[in-house]
């Protein structure tokens, strides 16, 4: 892991991504944003972040899209997604996970319970490197 | 007396003259106020701007609320106060949790709540609905008792808004005053608002059933009042859901095998079961669907059954169901198209065949 870790957060909706991003910027994770598919799935190729934070609807490339794509390619397959919607259905829940995220965070957000969650994620992460033995 | 021709001729260029100079007046009436009112917005955008940043700071930092409050009223002019309403308002949209309690209390104590409340008692009815809107974004629970007030106003959009707040306040008072509103208000779109507060549910349940008891004559209320008994995930509505069933309109019986789905009750299965063999190709679809979702393993034989099914998209539709249904859905879907392979096999073989056996177009007959 890098000393400073590197989250991605891709939603069009500017306020939230911008709170998102403040709190975490604030814990001290280096923080880039995309309000669009196309541009979050180029960010997360190119940058290999920590974590990304997806929005299910997006303009373009949805977050379900993302993630599918995300896990197809060898480079980000091990990236951990948290999954955002505004669609608190079961049915949601089950395809978030199906396809591999490993939270899901429902809209309204809480910004200080969701980075928890992400700090937690890039914790966990950490991990092995941590203690390379075990 | 007759006027001369050429003084009604000055008359009526005199009028044109003077009518067209009434309309370039107010043209440019107009344009000077559009030229107005973008200024007023671009300054009203620009100061946001300016705001944003603290109150983001403010909210991210999880500042205690007195010290959030001191900093507002340090740095934030009072000439702001439009700009900053609107801000706070766009962060009260998408957050909830430790950050929504600090805005509901900065509302409070800033005086947009009791704004709020004047212009639901006072205001004209567009002002009215706007501010019964705000009161639900800032979560004001000591605005209850007035939004209910506003429930009974004429206009829809106030009555809308107060709805909408109500269910966003969620207090016991708010939920039971939109509980009994919305039973004794017939309309679809206020109904709606039981439809989007899945949180609460348990209050609406009763009213739902009710409904579902007494039915509708009108198909399109027939189906949403179904869709509602699925998304209220009441178990108790599962037989009222199942008498649907048995409706001779396809699209009820369709919604109501989707609602089925819906309730998240096993005991639907029966009835689920029974409409895979429906003589309506959308109803097996959704029977198909809803038992999917139920993951009902009991189900895995009718829905193996529909991989044969002679409607293609209700094979597709119980190959879906199949795989969600772990292991053994899985298992049985591949023997079940494993089986369907081996079936049309043969029929394909003879089709051959009786290619085969027709004249060809060189045949003589």
């Amino acid at each position: 892991m890098r000393p400073t870790p590197v989250v991605i957060i891709a939603d069009d909706d500017a306020v939230l991504s911008a709170l998102i991003r403040r709190k975490l910027t604030g814990l001290g994770f280096v923080v880039h944003s995309s309000d669009n598919g196309h541009h979050a799935l180029q960010l997360i190729r190119d940058l290999g972040p920590d974590l990304a934070i997806l929005d299910v609807m997006m303009p373009g490339v949805n977050g379900y899209q993302i993630l599918k794509a995300m896990k197809e390619d060898a480079s980000t397959s091990n990236i951990p997604v948290i999954i955002l919607t505004s669609r608190n259905t079961e049915e949601d829940l089950v395809k978030s996970f199906g396809l591999g995220a490993v939270d899901f965070v429902s809209k309204p957000v809480s910004p200080s319970e969701l980075a928890k969650k992400v700090m937690s994620q890039v914790g966990m992460r950490a991990l092995p490197e941590l203690n390379p033995e075990g | 007396m007759t006027l001369p021709t050429a003084t009604i001729m000055a008359a009526v260029t005199y009028s044109v003259f003077v009518l067209f100079g009434i309309i370039l007046l107010l043209f440019l009436a107009l344009v000077v106020l559009r030229i107005i009112m973008a200024r007023r917005e671009g300054e009203l955008e620009r100061k946001e701007e300016e705001i944003r940043p603290l109150i983001y700071e403010i909210i991210s930092d999880q500042d205690t609320e007195k010290e959030a409050y001191r900093k507002i009223r340090s740095y934030i002019s009072v000439v702001n106060r439009v700009a900053l309403e609107r801000v706070l308002l766009e962060c009260a949209r998408v957050v909830e949790g430790p950050e929504m309690e600090l805005l509901s209390y900065l509302f409070d104590q800033l005086g947009f709540v009791d704004e709020d409340i004047e212009n639901v008692q006072l205001a004209h009815n567009s002002k009215k609905a706007e501010s019964a809107y705000h009161l639900g974004v800032m979560r004001a629970a000591r605005a209850v008792p007035f939004l209910i007030n506003a429930l009974s106003s004429d206009n829809r959009d106030v009555v809308f808004a107060s709805l909408n707040s109500l269910s966003r306040i969620g207090t016991p008072e708010a939920v039971r005053a939109l509980v009994e509103h919305i039973s004794r208000d017939g309309d679809i779109e206020m109904m709606r608002i039981a439809e989007i507060i899945p949180s609460h549910a348990e209050a609406f349940r009763p009213t739902v059933r009710e409904w579902l008891e007494t039915g509708s004559v009108d198909v399109r209320r027939q189906t949403f009042l179904i869709d509602l008994g699925g998304a209220m995930m009441d178990p108790l509505s599962v037989p009222l859901l199942a008498r649907y069933m048995a409706s001779p309109d396809d699209l009820v019986r369709t919604h109501a095998a989707r609602a089925l789905g819906g309730t998240g009750d096993m005991s639907a299965s029966g009835p689920l079961m029974q409409a895979m063999s429906d003589p309506s190709p959308a109803v097996r679809v959704a029977a198909s669907d809803a038992l999917g979702r139920l993951r009902c393993e009991e189900a895995i034989g009718p829905l193996m059954d529909g991989l044969s099914d002679r409607a293609a998209e209700v094979q597709m539709s119980c190959a879906f169901a199949l795989n969600k249904m772990g292991n053994d859905g899985q298992r049985a879907l591949d023997d079940g198209i494993a089986t369907a392979e081996r079936q049309r096999a043969p029929s394909r073989n003879q089709g051959q065949a009786d290619l085969r056996l027709m004249p060809g177009p060189g045949d003589a007959s």
